[in-house]
């Protein structure tokens, strides 16, 4: 392994204000084995929170000292921390499998952890993962140097050169790190340019003429020696270095002492102002800070010609990424591109747009066989061929593709629910959701507006704080606000006390939102498309076949409208139809299918900044971006497969809807329809395999399958591509059922209760 | 609106009673395993076509009976009272 581990306390770079007590140190390897030159990770404490150990980005090992499993992407993480893990994981590099290092910033900073400690840590570490060729010892030599004090105490292991004397340092929060600017014993005749390079420095802190501030002067050499220490390991990339002083002691901090804020702004600003300083102590630049107006001009000219540059070279790259995407696709030629460029170049040659998916000719057999074209049949193919590579697959549907549930939901996502387990899941939805636009190149319209679950009486609002609170430990953003707060968010709800049903507090979910349920679908078509999976509408499965007992066999194929299909898996996205799909080979689901029925008015001007959920009132409303109000209720009381509307609903939907929102009973409603939900006992999903070899079951989404869409697909093709359920959706495995493990999100999932 | 046939009170709206789901026959608790048990309390057949369930009377004869319905056509025919044989109730068929 490359960085050491320091038991707590031993050293250890700090970080935080004391009060987080977030600790940073690094990981060590549990056994030499299993050592790999990418990368060593570092570990957050986050004080009262919980702690997490990111090990080895390449998820090459498992934590060596919490045990929780980590990937590139997130993955499957420790119960509490799983933003900080995602972040450290991502933020490394590992050049045997060629993943790019990506630079994300931390987005939460309300949690214990904050964004600078990691970015902060990136300055510091950054260089310790990888010197882009793997060479261990430099890159020892180079953590070394830069968490001189950190492994000071081990110089012994890595001929750490301690003779270099004044060694600089930084404050971060109440703690200092010191650096060894050293250069690593690979390299001998750097280590000594190296050494020269830093004594050079230090003399010129002892001119106290040139350098007109303290922070200025302090803050020269570790800069300095940074930007040397770059130059001669040829680590060209930019380091945010954190605004520090330097001091010959290590010493806790003295009163009178400048401390460097903990937060990330405050960090850059104190940077650019010490540049600023710096470059004001030059002689030659404080021409520039005269006020001369034509230098100023020149500079600001400068300015924008530095940010058109940027602008094009970030278009080119990404203009370069993805033609590399499409061209990893492989044989299947890619789909065309959209773009603003595009759309113009297009619309100026009166150019039509091709099929956003092939008319593919009908095989007789496939490796894959979805059944269901809906965001979940979709995305499970996308993410099988994707994240996978397989793509011998068909996708069937008995009418067209987001014509069951995923065209009737009201497109309404979130994360704060109840369990979690649930809450891990749908957690990790709306991540992908987030990124889909990008992802699919395909505009979802996600309008992250804030999401409001009403509670109207003492027990509902028990239940808020409940899933507050468990939101809380797992860093999702939600709380609990009183009236006043509501009304200010949304002034249309009637918030008065003398309502049947007065509103007494709601939990508030920023990350909740709307999205475009047909672009989402839509987009997972084209894409599953791309990598050459067939997509079949109007194709019904009659049955499918099996060898050995009922329902304990062999899936061996399909048959359909079009033909029988041979192939050795079978996945069961249908939804409402779930049952009627799975009694083909015997496999009894818990599963009953209820219509839910939604409704819409005409368009009205924007007035409904978030969407708005009430349990004791049956319905939840948003506004979408053409100004209509889309309600939906909960699921019909009878099981049925008719998907007629009636009109109990929508008196009963006007009734309750008037009572949240007395303003609006002009107006009128255009539409209502009805979607099949496949409702389970506990709410939760049904996911992953079956006592049938090759028959896989996504199925029980009631009404949260949309919402679910990106991860359920993601998992079950991990699922089928591995052959061993991920343990995300563990959970929730059939088996549990008759097991007894259920998983109760009634209280979170719905509005029927 | 489903007009659902209770065999003591006739057809009626089928908001004035309760929909109580499938009807199984309960396994005896004191002999079954808990998965029988388990498999009784949570599996369902829910088919697209007949089906037989349990309806409960509960704004007008407060009695509980069995009923087949079509779940995709609506079509509701032979309510039973239990304990009773089939066609000796008031009930009609839609």
């Amino acid at each position: 392994m490359l960085c050491r581990a320091n038991p707590a306390g031993d050293g250890a770079a700090q970080f935080g204000d004391g009060i987080r007590n977030d600790r940073l140190r690094f990981a060590e390897t549990a056994e030499p084995d299993q050592r790999h030159p990418c990368i060593a990770v570092g570990c957050l404490h986050v004080g009262d929170v919980g702690q997490l150990e990111a090990s080895n980005t390449c998820g090459y090992q498992r934590n060596a000292l919490t045990g929780c499993d980590k990937t590139h992407d997130g993955g499957v993480l420790g119960r509490l921390d799983r933003r900080v893990v995602t972040h450290i994981a991502t933020a490394h590099e590992c050049p045997d499998l060629g993943v790019q290092r990506r630079r994300t910033l931390a987005r939460e900073s309300d949690e214990g952890v904050v964004p600078e400690t990691t970015e902060t840590h990136r300055s510091l570490c950054g260089d310790c993962v990888t010197d882009g060729h793997g060479n261990q010892q430099s890159i020892m030599a180079e953590h070394i140097g830069l968490h001189g004090r950190t492994h000071g105490d081990r110089a012994g292991d890595a001929n750490v050169d301690r003779s270099v004397g004044q060694r600089p340092s930084l404050l971060v929060g109440r703690h200092r790190v010191e650096f060894d600017t050293y250069i690593g014993p690979c390299r001998p005749e750097a280590m000594q340019e190296r050494r020269d390079e830093l004594i050079g420095g230090r003399v010129d802190e002892t001119e106290p003429e040139s350098t007109p501030s303290a922070d200025t002067k302090l803050l020269g050499s570790p800069q300095h020696a940074l930007r040397r220490h770059e130059e001669l390991t040829g680590m060209g990339e930019k380091r945010l270095t954190v605004g520090g002083q330097s001091h010959s002691t290590s010493c806790p901090l003295e009163q009178g002492e400048t401390e460097v804020g903990l937060e990330l702004a405050d960090l850059l600003a104190q940077r650019r102002l010490s540049d600023v300083e710096l470059r004001g102590s030059s002689p030659e630049m404080e021409l520039v800070g005269n006020g001369d107006k034509g230098t100023e001009a020149a500079q600001r000219c400068q300015l924008i010609h530095s940010i058109i540059l940027s602008v094009v070279v970030d278009l080119l790259l990404h203009h370069y990424r993805s033609m590399r995407q499409t061209a990893e696709m492989g044989k299947h030629k890619p789909p065309a591109r959209y773009s603003a460029f595009g759309l113009l170049w297009r619309g100026l040659r009166k150019q039509s747009w091709p099929r956003i998916w092939r008319e593919p000719e009908f095989k007789s057999s496939y490796d894959v066989v979805i059944i269901g074209g809906g965001v979940h049949g979709l995305a499970t193919a996308y993410y099988l061929a994707a994240n996978h590579g397989i793509t011998d697959i068909a996708v069937v549907d008995r009418a067209y593709l987001g014509s069951g549930g995923s065209g009737r939901n009201t497109a309404i996502v979130r994360s704060n629910y109840l369990t979690p387990e649930g809450v891990a899941f749908y957690d990790r939805s709306l991540e992908l959701y987030n990124s889909m636009s990008n992802d699919l190149n395909l505009n979802v319209m996600f309008s992250e507006r804030g999401h409001l679950t009403l509670a109207h009486t003492d027990s509902a609002l028990r239940t808020m704080h409940w899933r507050a609170e468990v939101n809380k430990l797992q860093g999702i953003d939600s709380s609990v606000i009183d009236p006043t707060e509501i009304k200010k968010l949304t002034p249309s709800l009637d918030v008065s006390t003398h309502t049947r049903y007065p509103i007494m507090g709601a939990l508030y979910h920023p990350p909740g939102g709307t999205i475009r349920h047909d672009a989402v679908v839509w987009g997972y078509a084209r894409g599953a498309d791309a990598y050459g999976v067939d997509l079949f509408q109007q194709t019904e499965v009659l049955d499918i076949l099996t060898e050995g007992d009922h329902g304990s066999g062999k899936v061996t194929g399909v048959r359909t409208s079009r033909g029988d299909i041979s192939t050795p898996v079978v996945v069961n996205c249908t939804a409402g139809w779930a049952s009627t799909i799975s009694s083909m080979v015997d496999v009894r689901l818990p599963i009953t299918t209820h219509p839910l029925q939604a409704a819409v008015t005409e368009p009205v001007k924007t007035f409904l900044p978030t969407v708005v959920v009430s349990g004791s009132l049956h319905v939840y409303v948003s506004q979408t971006d053409r100004g209509e109000l889309v309600f939906g209720a909960s699921v019909d009381p009878v099981a049925t497969y008719n998907m007629g509307g009636t009109l109990e609903f929508t008196e009963e939907l006007a009734g309750h809807v008037l009572e949240l929102m007395p303003g609006i009973s002009k107006m009128r409603l255009l539409r209502q329809w009805a979607g099949l939900c496949d409702m389970t006992p506990d709410y939760s999903p049904v996911m992953g395999p079956t006592p049938v070899d090759g028959f896989y079951v996504d199925v029980g989404w009631g009404t949260y399958g949309f919402k679910a869409g990106p991860v359920s697909g993601e998992q079950m093709a991990a699922c089928v591509a591995n052959g061993a359920t991920p343990d995300l959706i563990k959970p929730f495995e059939l088996s549990r059922f008759t097991e007894g493990n259920l998983v109760g999100e009634k209280g979170a999932a719905a509005v029927g209760h | 609106m489903l007009l659902v046939p209770c065999p003591n009170c006739g057809p009626r709206n089928a908001a004035d009673l309760s929909y109580n789901g499938e009807s199984h026959a309960r396994p005896d608790p004191t002999t079954c395993t808990p998965e029988d048990w388990r498999t009784y309390l949570y599996l369902r057949d829910n088919p697209s076509g007949w089906l037989r369930e349990s309806w409960y009377c509960s704004s007008g004869c407060r009695k509980h009976f069995t009923i087949e319905r079509h779940t995709l056509t609506g079509e509701l025919r032979t309510p039973i009272l239990p304990g009773s044989k089939p066609g000796a109730t008031k009930g009609e068929t839609k």
